[in-house]
């Protein structure tokens, strides 16, 4: 499971400090919209077209939640790719590995594993690493 | 109510607020409202949907001075574990209380399978 791998890199050092607040954050992953993206661009390259089309969402709310995910750092552009009628054309690809949402106690708290191997945390405390064991 | 919608309304930003604000003790939907600043109309809807997915149960009905009578919600969730791994989206609540989907994890829709990256 991705946790053996993190903690053996000893996430410590690269664990960056984040001004989202961990409602925010999840909702970047419980949106509808956003949980589609993510899955249509995991582990490939796709356009926002393609995604719009295969997923059913409609192109102007992909484009703006794209921008969302992408400012996030969740996913990136990894290519300009220049279409048959000439335009250019993003192609996108998820750098999002591991994420976890975690309400307990009346708080919520989210980690977010990107595939360069630095972890966002938000709301804090992530220290027991061990309640995904339970 | 499916899975994805459970996880959806869970993550709202009203409805969690109303989960944590019944968290310990239960609350009138008026002092949720002004409390944690839900408009009241809003406030009521959430509750309800809230209420009938079991993440909420009316725990005590009292008589204002006025002679009204009022609910008291409080919240059913203990906790909520949302996680995404290669791929796969899972989701795994607790209750107090009986309930099926207590503690079990939901696998959500998962990505298709991959092509290769170019």
């Amino acid at each position: 499971m991705g946790f053996e791998r993190v903690e053996n890199n000893g996430f410590d050092g690269s664990v960056a400090e984040n001004d989202m607040s961990p409602l925010q954050a999840s909702q970047l992953l419980t949106d509808e919209y956003s949980a589609k993206i993510l899955l249509a661009t995991y582990k490939r390259r796709i356009s926002a077209q393609e995604i719009s089309q295969r997923y059913g969402i409609p192109i102007a709310a992909c484009y703006r939640k794209i921008r969302t995910l992408e400012e996030a750092g969740l996913i990136q552009c990894v290519d300009r790719i220049l279409t048959q009628k000439g335009k250019r054309k993003n192609l996108y690809t998820s750098n999002l590995r591991n994420a976890y949402i975690f309400f307990e106690g009346g708080r919520l708290r989210a980690r977010f594993q990107l595939a360069t191997g630095v972890v966002k945390d938000f709301g804090g405390d992530w220290n027991g690493m061990d309640l995904l064991r339970q | 109510m499916r899975e994805k919608d459970i996880s959806k309304l869970l993550t709202d930003e009203y409805s969690e607020r109303i989960l944590v604000a019944t968290q310990v003790h239960p609350k009138s939907v008026q002092e949720i409202s002004d409390k944690f600043d839900i408009p009241i109309a809003a406030c009521y809807r959430k509750i309800h949907e809230l209420e009938g997915a079991g993440f909420l149960r009316c725990a005590e009905i009292v008589t204002t001075p006025k002679g009204k009578t009022m609910k008291l919600y409080s919240s059913l969730l203990k906790s909520a574990h949302l996680v995404y791994e290669d791929g796969v989206f899972r989701v795994k609540f607790e209750f107090d209380g009986q309930k099926d989907i207590s503690g079990k994890w939901i696998e959500l829709n998962a990505a298709p399978a991959p092509a290769p990256i170019a």
